[in-house]
């Protein structure tokens, strides 16, 4: 079940996408299209994920991230474009031949076949032997550290312990590539994280080449070597996780990267890839992102912890406090400025409603991106 | 006091099983249980030791069982096949469900008429040159057959599609993926997840099989292969005027029913019998 060849840390670091030793099984999609009717699901998408590698489909609800799974998968017939598996393609091979694992949102295991069973599931219909059968997939169940729930139905065990279930289902058949759609978003916040470490586990220790569907970011960041953001069927940005953490593609990108604060502003001027904007009476300076023109339409964007604020009346920006909410590690504050323009910002030290501020901008964490595109929602 | 509003709440359906099952049953039973002569179980041994009115028991299972599992044949495949909806559904399901609202009566002249020697079916027969003479369809074992399955179809049917399309499809795509293609999946998933639909889909068709009385009598032979139990006791009772004797055979006929049903069940509560799957 597990390859000693591949156990170990065998993670590439990220971005760098050499491929591993061995038979290169590299994913590969080349305009991948799917039409519903008149919806454009997937517009030409074009992947590649490398032998190993842990890939992360992010968007919002309805970008086509489960739609490209699906099609990887089999599931769903492409209306245009090719997929190439370890060379050879297979986009017109039923999914039961392909030989992939996939693991789904709400865990689809079979009600009717105990823990034990739904992991034999997928040796079983491969015919390989008994003997070996429940040796797989006791140490598949043991993997997953459910060896003791093995007799137990789905009904019997709590959403952790069956996705866990469904991981061991997924693994048992040793995948030449693992799917996972959304599998954690069905599970309360304590257990996600506690399933995420696991699934980073399993990668580190066997390698698999992965293909991992959300919409939450922090989930992407945490477990990929690489996260593709997708809108409305197309890619907004592929790159390693900390290059779309720290530097997104495009607005859309920076407002799903936690970049809550965007403003509509105006390019004043500019000096190599630093910028100067203007929104409202607030003059900013910041990092071009793509290409833009002085008097260019323009959205400025910074993340809230970017945005620094303390108690006072002396300083640049003022603004005042409307809403603070306690995080644990830092105060959010929802800042009104004395122009009326609204920012979310923090601060280490506590804040309450009303309180006069000053507030600091890092330039070099302010993005400035074309406005005409579409805007961010 | 919840107690007090407990008895109050169920009391029309108590009351209601009391005037309308428990009182008419009670008094079956005991009707049978006093014969003209003879000791209170001499119903039943002079039908049981009667071989002409035995055979109607065996009648009776050769229409029921043979209908019921046609019934159930015809419908599993076809609910799977509409599970996630077809085009034309609605029409479909519409037309499929026209024999019920027809009645057996209405079905059994239809069939006397098209199946007859001078109906359709036979013209075209004989045009054709497929048969010289009219061939014998009515007044047959299959006619009967036939009329019960028209029947009793569309409840194994809606019984069953309600059943299937309530199987969360994501099972079926995960076993795909693991490797198992339709054939395997729906033997190895869906056809175990059906079972508890098929068992109460068998058991729906053969109760209403194994009561059958106008089609038996108005299409098949009811004095020989269909003479079936409802016929037996309604010549007791109606022909001979010996209720004490028509109420024994409806007896046995249910004891018979209730028999078959148990074991039925108790074959399912073998298999699985749980949730179908879907979020948790």
């Amino acid at each position: 079940m597990i390859p000693p060849s591949t156990a170990g840390a065998r993670r590439p670091p990220a971005g760098s996408h050499e491929p591993a030793g061995g038979p290169a099984e590299r994913l590969e999609l080349r305009g991948v299209t799917k039409r519903f009717g008149g919806l454009l699901a997937l517009d030409h998408l074009d992947l590649a994920v490398e032998p190993g590698e842990f890939l992360t489909l992010l968007g919002p609800s309805g970008c086509g991230k489960s739609t490209a799974l699906n099609c990887i998968a089999g599931l769903m017939s492409l209306s245009d474009g090719e997929i190439h598996f370890g060379g050879r393609r297979v986009d017109r091979t039923p999914p039961e031949r392909r030989g992939f694992g996939m693991v789904f949102q709400n865990y689809a295991l079979f009600p009717h076949l105990t823990a034990r069973r739904n992991v034999a599931f997928g040796l079983e219909v491969r015919g390989v032997p008994r003997e070996e059968v429940s040796r797989r997939t006791r140490e598949a169940l043991a993997v997953v550290r459910l060896a003791a729930h093995g007799d137990k139905h789905p009904a019997q065990l709590s959403g952790g312990q069956q996705q866990r279930v469904a991981i061991a289902r997924a693994l048992v058949v040793e995948p030449r590539l693992l799917l996972m759609d959304e599998p954690l978003s069905n599970l309360d916040t304590k257990l996600r994280g506690e399933l995420r470490t696991e699934i980073k586990r399993l990668h580190q220790r066997l390698g698999l080449t992965s293909v991992y569907v959300t919409h939450d970011q922090s989930e992407a960041l945490s477990l990929s070597d690489r996260v593709v953001v997708l809108r409305d069927g197309r890619v907004q940005q592929i790159g390693a996780a900390d290059e779309v953490y720290g530097m997104p593609a495009t607005a859309f990108v920076a407002d799903f990267m936690g970049y809550r604060n965007l403003l509509d502003a105006e390019v004043t001027s500019l000096d190599g890839r630093s910028a100067v904007v203007r929104s409202g009476d607030l003059e900013l300076r910041g990092t071009l992102m793509g290409s833009l023109a002085p008097g260019a339409r323009a959205i400025a964007a910074i993340r809230p912890h970017d945005v620094l604020c303390r108690r006072g009346a002396a300083g640049g920006l003022r603004g005042r406090v409307e809403v603070v909410e306690y995080e644990g590690k830092a105060f959010a504050a929802d800042v009104v400025l004395a122009s009326g323009l609204r920012l979310y910002a923090e601060s280490v030290d506590p804040l309450a409603p009303g309180d006069e501020v000053v507030i600091e901008i890092d330039p070099r964490r302010l993005l400035v991106y074309a406005g005409d595109g579409a805007p961010p929602s | 006091m919840t107690l007090r509003r407990g008895v109050v709440l169920s009391a029309p359906a108590v009351l209601f099983l009391l005037v309308a099952f428990v009182y008419p049953f009670g008094y079956g039973v005991v009707l049978s249980l006093t014969p003209r002569s003879g000791g209170p179980l001499a119903n039943f041994s002079a039908f049981l030791g009667d071989e002409f009115q035995r055979a109607s028991i065996g009648n009776t299972f050769a229409l029921a069982v043979p209908a019921a599992l046609i019934c159930v044949g015809l419908a599993v495949p076809l609910a799977y096949r509409m599970r996630r909806g077809i085009r034309g559904e609605r029409t479909l399901t519409a037309l499929l469900v026209v024999p019920v609202t027809l009645g057996p009566v209405f079905i059994a002249d239809a069939m006397l008429f098209y199946f007859g020697p001078v109906g359709w079916f036979n013209r075209v027969l004989q045009a054709t040159g497929v048969s010289s003479e009219p061939v014998r369809l009515i007044h047959t074992y299959a006619a009967v057959l036939l009329a019960i399955v028209l029947t009793a179809f569309p409840f194994a049917f809606l019984l069953l599609l309600g059943y299937v399309s309530g199987i969360d499809p994501v099972l079926e795509r995960a076993a795909h993926v693991l490797g198992a293609g339709p054939w395997m999946t729906f033997q190895r998933v869906l056809l175990p997840l059906m079972a508890p639909g098929i068992a109460t889909c068998f058991a729906l068709t053969f109760v209403i099989a194994f009561g059958v009385f106008p089609s038996a009598v108005l299409l098949g032979e009811p004095g020989g292969s269909t003479r079936v139990l409802a016929i037996a006791a309604y010549q007791a009772a109606y022909e001979k005027f010996d209720f004490s004797a028509g109420s024994a055979i409806a007896l046995v006929m249910g004891f018979l029913q209730l028999g078959t049903i148990g074991l039925v069940f108790g074959a399912r509560a073998r298999l699985y019998s749980g949730a179908r799957g879907g979020k948790g």
